[in-house]
């Protein structure tokens, strides 16, 4: 469980973060997205208690993180693959930090192969690439088998197999009963893990929805009609999200096709076409954070 | 606390800088030797008649250069964790920032006296060897009488390592508290033999680097450029000085700042 309430981060004069709240719940897999600078990454550290907020708070398992005893034994955080001394090796660097959260040490080689580098165990950290550090973070993460999990841009650098096992990985740890908190600048990433989303941008909340609505939302059907003014006026009548396009084609939200054409027939108003529409997940994120953007301004 | 102290051994003995540091120290060993070989070299060229001189102290030679060599690894043990963004991974594991300060201070506290005593008995013995019983001024007498100046001196690369630690742990850069650090152990020595008396006296008595001489000296002092003014126990406690006040000046910034 992830509880973030009221949260302020401000850089100087920069608001990182503007009383942003939501909730992460123990079985779901709840994706944070957001584009690059909206606060995702200040959020998450917050919750871990490396920075101090200014105003709200976040909790995690119903007390603040440093409140924890042996934190790594209850949460899992990967926030930053180079958090770690390039000059050690992923076994020492697991190593340490199993000692510091007295958790047994056979678990540093379990976690060194289930994570796929068992064999680059003894190489400088610094030498590996992206993908390794990835997943070398992901074992750290995963060290003291956490409850709740806290990854920022976790598949960055990683090959699609890399991907995929990610993926596979959080909707296990998930059904399992625990708490995945999975932050991503990119909607395809998220779509396929995520169960709920929580749409930040420029440090506020703008959407916390489930990808299934999310789609609904952006479902939608396109028609042509000679007199498009007169169909606008008698679909938003009956309640249906109606916007003009360039061309005089109009695409109506709320109705599928058949209440579409049926609507229009009971009305004598002549259609030319008329086909069900679906705006990409990708827009419809889009569309949310742009709307954002237009709002601070 | 023993979970944080465990943790930082861990750390120091599998960090790559650590053990840099720790070679650059125990290469006064082979230093100290060479010069001793020299001077024997140069005695033995002499005709038996014309054979005087003396040789300076080389446990001082190689405590002087170990401050520096331990202080680096003292500084690195923090400033490094900053710069390569670790601190952020330890601060997640161990959330309790003062403990984790604690600990490190605790860990290279007692690893720099270790290794500086074992380099400076080593030096000791191997001055002593190659010198053998030649008439020599300076070559050092049994530990009996020697153990008391090398003792401060390992107590002085404590001092270096915990001062670079607190600045370290001050500035969070390895670039400024290495040079600060470096500062305090040649150039401000340097530049203060030239204050106008007595403050060159007075100021270069409370400088780190003179302080285990004041508190034991392994011969003459004639010719530092450090002052001769405090009784050993100021010396001493000057020495806890400079090791505690950064720590304890960095210790609230360290729950202030974000990390």
């Amino acid at each position: 469980m992830i509880e973030v309430e009221e949260l302020t981060k401000r850089y100087g004069r920069t608001t990182a973060v503007d009383r942003l709240s939501f909730r992460a719940e123990p079985g779901l897999v709840t994706g944070f997205l957001g584009p690059n600078g909206a606060g995702k990454s200040t959020t998450m550290r917050a919750l871990v208690g490396l920075d101090r907020p200014d105003a709200g708070r976040a909790r995690v398992l119903g007390v603040p993180y440093a409140r924890l005893r042996h934190p790594l034994r209850r949460v899992g955080a990967l926030l930053d693959a180079d958090a770690l001394d390039p000059g050690r090796t992923p076994r020492a660097h697991l190593h340490w930090l199993a000692r510091s959260n007295r958790i047994p040490r056979a678990r540093v080689d379990e976690a060194l192969e289930w994570a796929g580098i068992a064999g680059a165990a003894s190489r400088r950290a610094g030498g590996l690439s992206l993908g390794m550090r990835q997943r070398l973070g992901v074992a750290a993460a995963l060290l003291g088998d956490p409850e709740v999990l806290v990854l920022d841009e976790p598949v960055n650098g990683l090959d699609p197999d890399g991907v995929r096992w990610m993926r596979e990985l959080l909707r296990a740890k998930a059904a399992e009963g625990r708490t995945v908190l999975l932050s991503s600048h990119l909607m395809s990433e998220v779509a396929r893990t995520a169960d709920r989303l929580v749409v930040i941008a420029r440090g506020r909340l703008v959407a916390d929805t489930s990808v299934r609505e999310l789609v609904q939302d952006g479902e939608g059907v396109l028609v042509h009609s000679p007199r498009p003014g007169d169909l606008a006026r008698l679909l938003s009548e009956r309640g249906a999200g109606v916007q003009p396009g360039d061309d005089g084609a109009l695409t109506v939200t709320g109705m599928d096709v058949r209440e579409v054409g049926e609507a229009a027939a009971s009305a004598g108003i002549p259609l030319h076409g008329s086909a069900p529409v679906r705006t990409s997940l990708e827009e419809a994120y889009m569309r949310l954070t742009a709307d954002a953007g237009e709002a601070v301004r | 606390m023993i979970d944080a102290v465990a943790t930082e051994w861990i750390k120091l003995r599998t960090s790559r800088a650590a053990w840099y540091c720790l070679i650059a120290a125990a290469a006064m060993l082979p230093l100290a030797a060479a010069i001793a070989w020299t001077a024997s070299q140069a005695w033995d060229a002499l005709p038996p008649d014309e054979r005087t001189g003396s040789i300076s102290p080389l446990t001082q030679l190689a405590g002087w250069g170990m401050t520096l060599a331990l202080g680096v690894m003292g500084a690195l043990a923090v400033s490094r964790e900053y710069t390569s963004g670790m601190v952020r991974t330890t601060f997640t594991a161990l959330p309790s920032r003062g403990r984790v300060l604690a600990a490190k201070a605790l860990v290279c506290g007692a690893v720099a006296p270790a290794t500086a005593l074992a380099v400076l008995v080593a030096v000791w013995w191997a001055t002593r060897a190659v010198l053998g019983d030649r008439g020599m001024e300076g070559i050092p007498g049994p530990l009996t009488q020697e153990w008391e100046p090398i003792a401060a001196m390992a107590a002085e690369a404590a001092v270096f390592t915990l001062l670079g630690l607190g600045l370290a742990a001050l500035t969070r850069s390895a670039v400024a508290s290495i040079a600060a650090l470096g500062a305090l152990w040649y150039l401000v020595p340097m530049t203060v033999q030239f204050l106008p008396e007595p403050w060159n006296d007075r100021v270069g008595s409370v400088l780190p680097g003179g302080l285990a001489a004041q508190i034991a000296s392994p011969g003459p002092t004639g010719g530092s450029v450090y002052g001769d003014l405090l009784p050993p126990w100021g010396a001493a406690l000057t020495m806890a000085l400079w090791a505690l006040v950064p720590l304890l000046a960095a210790w609230p910034l360290l729950r202030l700042r974000d990390a």
